[in-house]
C-alpha cells in the first residue's frame, strides 16, 4: 500500500562479542563469549560469538555451564563503556537518515524512514538498509542484521530472521510465506509462558495466531490477547519514537545479586530493607509516589518469579515499601531453595504533590514521621557517607548489608511498548 | 613512544586544535623513535580497522609523499591515536 510506513529494525549481531572481537583480532576465530564476573557472582553469559553458539553456548548460561558444553571457551569480562560508545556511534549513523530512531536496548533500534525517503533519493527501505549496513561495517567494524517492513513488529522479526550481516524484507507480498509459517515464539511479546499457553490451544505458528479469533484470544489472555492478534496480523501501529524523546518514568526499581546465597527470612528481610531504602530515595529524588509494590526473586537454581500488589495509599516511604515487599515475599516463597537475587520495585507512579485519600485506620502523623526519618537519613548519608547511619537490622550480617550500599542495577523503567514506543530497557543515563 | 598490540600500533601524536574545534594531527612518532611530519590531511571520516582492531575517526594523511591512515580512537578509557602495522 502506498501509505504504508517504511520501518527498519537494526540489530547489532552478537553486539558485545563483536566489539570485543574487533578490538582483539585473536578472539575472532575461537569460541568466545562475554560474561559477567564470576567473583561478583554475576556469572552468566551475556553474548557469545557464532563459533561458541554453534558449540552450544547460550545467552543466560552460567559460566561453568558454558565451559561444560564448550571446554575451550574464552570468556571476556564486559566493557560497558565501550559498548555504549559503539551503540552511540551506530545510532548516530541511523540518525543521518531520519529523526525517528528508537533504541531498544544498546544493540537494537527501530528506524522510521517513511517521511525521509524522498529526501534520501530512494524510495525503497531495502536500499537504505543496505547503505546503513555498509556504513556500520565500514565505520564501526561490526555487522548488523536489518529487518524492513511496514510495522515495528514485523521489522523486528525481519532482523531476527537471517543473521549475521543480512537484510530481510517482510513485505505485503511475502509476509504470509515467511512470517506466518514461523513459530509463534518468534513474535515480539510472545515469551515462554505465553507460548506454552498458545500451544495448549493449538496455536503453533504466527499464522495460527493471526487467524485465531481476537475475541477468544482476549478471553484467554485478557487485554494482551488483542495486542498479540494485531501483532501477528501486521496491524501494529505503534510509532517509532523520535530521537531524544524520553519516555515518562513508569516504575522505579532496584535489584541485586547478593554476595552469598540468602538462606533464611532474616537475610531476605535485610536485603529488602536495603533495596527499599534506595528505591524510596530515588522516588523522592524524582518527586514520585507509587501505589504498586512489586518484588522479584530468583533462587540459586535460576527459578524466578515476580509478584506485585496494589496498596491503598501511594507511598515513597522506605518503611512502607519494605513492609509491603516483605509481606509479598512471605506470602509467595516457601524456601524450596536458597535465594540468589532479590528486587524491589514501585510502579503506578504519580507526582508526589497528587492528593490522595487518607485511610481512617492509619495515622497520617505516623506516616509523616517515617517520611521525615527517611529524609533525615538521606541527608546524613549525603553528608557523611552511606554507612554513617544504618538500620539495626543491618548489623545482623554486615558483609551482606555492606556490600550492597552501591546497588548494581538501579533502574528507572520507562513506560512499555503500548503506551509510548518500545523502551522496555531503562537506561539510567 | 609507540605501543604495539598485534597489528595495532599506538603512536605519540602532536595535534593542533583550531579555534573552531577542528583537530589536525601534525606529526607522529613511530616505534623506532623516528618522528614523521604530516604534510597534509586529505580526509577525515568515521572508520574502523579490522586488521588493527579499533574504530573511531580515520585521517587520511600524507607522510613522506605517501598516503597513510591514522586512526583516532575516542575510547572512554582514553582517546588514543593508532596506525595499522603491515608487519
Amino acid at each position: 500500500m502506498d501509505d504504508d510506513r517504511i520501518i527498519l529494525h537494526s540489530d547489532c549481531n552478537c553486539f558485545y562479542a563483536s566489539v570485543e572481537m574487533l578490538h582483539n583480532p585473536s578472539l575472532r576465530d575461537i569460541p568466545m563469549a562475554v560474561g559477567g564476573d564470576p567473583e561478583a557472582r554475576h556469572g552468566i553469559i551475556l553474548t557469545a560469538n557464532y563459533i561458541a553458539k554453534r558449540r552450544g553456548v547460550k545467552v543466560g548460561m552460567a559460566l561453568w555451564e558454558a565451559r561444560k558444553v564448550c571446554g575451550d571457551l574464552t570468556i571476556v569480562s564486559p566493557n560497558y563503556d565501550e559498548y555504549i560508545r559503539f551503540s552511540r556511534k551506530a545510532r548516530k549513523i541511523y540518525s543521518d537518515y531520519t529523526d525517528l530512531v528508537e533504541p531498544y536496548g544498546l544493540d537494537e533500534s527501530w528506524i522510521d524512514i517513511t517521511h525521509s525517503k524522498n529526501m534520501l533519493g530512494t524510495d525503497t527501505g531495502m536500499s537504505i538498509a543496505k547503505e546503513i549496513s555498509n556504513r556500520v561495517k565500514r565505520e564501526l567494524g561490526i555487522t548488523v542484521s536489518i529487518g524492513v517492513s511496514w510495522n515495528k513488529v514485523y521489522a523486528k522479526f525481519g532482523s531476527d530472521y537471517k543473521k549475521p550481516d543480512a537484510i530481510t524484507q517482510i513485505s505485503r507480498e511475502n509476509y504470509r510465506d515467511i512470517l506466518w509459517s514461523a513459530p509463534a515464539s518468534d513474535l515480539l511479546y510472545v515469551g515462554r509462558h505465553t507460548n506454552e499457553k498458545l500451544r495448549k490451544y493449538g496455536i503453533i505458528t504466527i499464522g495460527d495466531l493471526a487467524k485465531a479469533d481476537p475475541e477468544s484470544l482476549h478471553n484467554i489472555f485478557g487485554k494482551i490477547g488483542y495486542v498479540l492478534s494485531a501483532f501477528a496480523r501486521g496491524e501494529d501501529q505503534t510509532p517509532v519514537a523520535a530521537v531524544g524523546e524520553s519516555s515518562p518514568i513508569k516504575s522505579v526499581g532496584n535489584s541485586t545479586t547478593t554476595p552469598r546465597d540468602l538462606v533464611n527470612d532474616e537475610d531476605v528481610r535485610m536485603v529488602i530493607y536495603l533495596l527499599s531504602e534506595s528505591v524510596a530515595a530515588r522516588l523522592r529524588e524524582n518527586h514520585f509516589i507509587g501505589d504498586v509494590i512489586g518484588i522479584s526473586v530468583r533462587d540459586n537454581g535460576l527459578f524466578s518469579f515476580t509478584r506485585q500488589h496494589r496498596v491503598k495509599i501511594p507511598t515513597n516511604i522506605s518503611e512502607e515499601i519494605a513492609g509491603y515487599a516483605w509481606q509479598l515475599f512471605k506470602e509467595n516463597y516457601d524456601w524450596a531453595h536458597p535465594i540468589r537475587s532479590v528486587g524491589v520495585r514501585v510502579a503506578g507512579l504519580v507526582p508526589d504533590t497528587m492528593p490522595y485519600q487518607t485511610d481512617l485506620f492509619r495515622s497520617e502523623a505516623l506516616r509523616e514521621k517515617y517520611l521525615r526519618a527517611d529524609l533525615a537519613v538521606t541527608d546524613i548519608r549525603r553528608r557523611f557517607g552511606y554507612s554513617a547511619v544504618l538500620r539495626g537490622l543491618m548489623y545482623y550480617d554486615r558483609e551482606l548489608s555492606g556490600l550492597d550500599a552501591k546497588a548494581d542495577d538501579h533502574m528507572i523503567h520507562p513506560v512499555a511498548y503500548f503506551q509510548n514506543g518500545n523502551k522496555v530497557l531503562g537506561e539510567n543515563e | 613512544m609507540a605501543i604495539r598490540i598485534g597489528h595495532k600500533v599506538y603512536v605519540d601524536t602532536v595535534v593542533e586544535f583550531s579555534d573552531e574545534g577542528e583537530i589536525r594531527p601534525l606529526s607522529i612518532e613511530w616505534e623506532d623513535g623516528r618522528k614523521y611530519q604530516i604534510t597534509r590531511v586529505k580526509d577525515c571520516v568515521p572508520g574502523a580497522s579490522r586488521r588493527a582492531g579499533g574504530a573511531g575517526l580515520v585521517y587520511t594523511c600524507i607522510v613522506d609523499g605517501k598516503e597513510i591512515h591514522l586512526y583516532f580512537e575516542d575510547s572512554p578509557s582514553g582517546a588514543k591515536w593508532f596506525l595499522e602495522s603491515k608487519a
